[in-house]
């Protein structure tokens, strides 16, 4: 019916070479937000979630990566009507985004899946507050806490922390999989993550780590509520 | 050091990871369908689902100010008793319907990583 | 064939079923979030489309400072 406006990624520089097409092969343009920049493609409707178009998108957002110092994936199905639209989604999340961009510059995403079976279930911390509604928010941040940690790989963790710029993990509830461990490396430092990677492998008590990478950084985009 | 044996899974990891892709690319703007067969019980669950996120979100935003400092102890004290008191609330009503706690964990895509 | 270095063990895990994994997730679960949107149905009929588009955000960041009483 009527086209939409597709996002890929959002930017603060200009970019070194010519941006190509998107996953359509529609070209693709530069909407300027503040200080910002979003790369967007005219599509007929908007793409849908198959396999074989989401490696396409990733092919376009790792080649939009090479182009700018610094890029943030933008979610796949992301899209404005125009670029007044754009902007609007945009322009709230400036500063953030702002933010974001310098972290990730320079740098690219590495993933660790982490499979097999969980530590047991530590004592939990010892609740201090004075009055029962500040135990419970206590209580809660500790769940919170716990779900963003992977104790189960401490050597792992202890080894990779030099080499890091930033890390954000998700632990899973229940499956095979334990957890994830989304890392951000500066580009010169993959094959030095591999290898501590690699010499760390037997010593996370049995339990499997597969490494993909290098990615661009889409899981360091700013955190849903700000 | 043999990259063969990089990665080395068991069938039921590799089942679960395939289930894993099918989920999720099978989603696009996540839909939720009232049972016509018991319309008011799943027209409660989608309220209770809405009320229940914003719940954890509300949540989420108490414990960020907590950490950060933002808040007084008398404003953490006030702030947690109304939440666990929302949450109690909440599962009570789901209990009439006959939901349970994680029957209100709605998939709202992209919005559900909010939490 | 000379021997693999920690290089190549990213063309070892491309083609496994891990890296597409990862691509879903990094597409479908992670990247800058700019729209929320649900569709509620009954009977199988799309009824209302639900869109929120940078509205959830933090008060504290948002608004403006309560004076001091």
């Amino acid at each position: 019916m009527t086209d939409v406006l597709s996002l890929y990624a959002v930017a603060d520089t200009e970019p070194s070479g010519p941006l190509g097409t998107g996953i359509g092969d529609e070209p693709l343009v530069l909407v300027p937000v503040g200080r910002l920049v979003a790369v967007a493609g005219s599509l007929p409707s908007r793409p849908s979630a198959d396999a074989e178009t989401l490696k396409k998108q990733d092919a376009v957002v790792r080649r939009l990566a090479g182009l700018f110092t610094a890029l943030l994936p933008v979610r796949f199905g992301e899209s404005a009507v125009d670029e007044t639209g754009v902007a609007a989604k945009i322009a709230p999340r400036e500063s953030e985004l702002t933010k974001a961009l310098e972290l990730v510059r320079g740098c690219v995403q590495m993933t660790l899946r982490v499979f097999g079976e969980p530590d047991p279930a530590p004592e939990p911390a010892p609740l201090t507050a004075a009055g029962p509604g500040a135990r419970y928010l206590q209580a809660r941040r500790q769940e919170q806490a716990m779900l963003r940690s992977l104790p189960e790989i401490a050597p792992l963790s202890l080894a990779l922390r030099p080499l890091l710029r930033a890390e954000r993990i998700e632990r899973q509830e229940a499956g095979p999989l334990l957890g994830t461990a989304y890392h951000l490396v500066p580009r010169e430092g993959t094959a030095a993550y591999l290898a501590a990677v690699e010499e760390a492998r037997g010593r996370i008590g049995g339990r499997r780590i597969a490494a993909t990478g290098p990615w661009p950084p889409y899981a360091f985009a700013p955190e849903g509520t700000p | 050091m043999s990259q063969q044996d990089a990665v080395h899974l068991e069938i039921e990891e590799l089942d679960a990871l395939r289930a894993e892709i099918e989920r999720r690319t099978a989603a696009e703007a996540p839909r939720w369908n009232a049972d016509p067969e018991d319309v008011q019980r799943s027209v409660a669950r989608l309220l209770l689902a809405i009320t229940e996120f914003l719940r954890k979100l509300m949540e989420k935003q108490a414990i960020r100010r907590m950490e950060a400092g933002t808040l007084t102890d008398d404003e953490v004290e006030k702030l947690g008793l109304a939440l666990m008191r929302l949450e109690e609330t909440l599962h009570e009503i789901a209990a009439r319907f006959g939901l349970a706690p994680e029957d209100l964990n709605l998939d709202l895509g992209p919005l559900g990583r909010l939490i | 064939m000379s021997e693999p270095g920690p290089g190549d063990s990213l063309d070892v895990l491309d083609s496994s079923e891990i890296s597409l994994l990862d691509t879903v997730d990094n597409l479908l679960n992670r990247g800058v979030v700019l729209t929320g949107e649900v569709v509620i149905g009954l009977a199988g009929i799309d009824l209302i489309y639900l869109q929120l588009s940078a509205v959830l955000c933090a008060a504290d960041r948002i608004l403006p400072k309560e004076p001091e009483a």
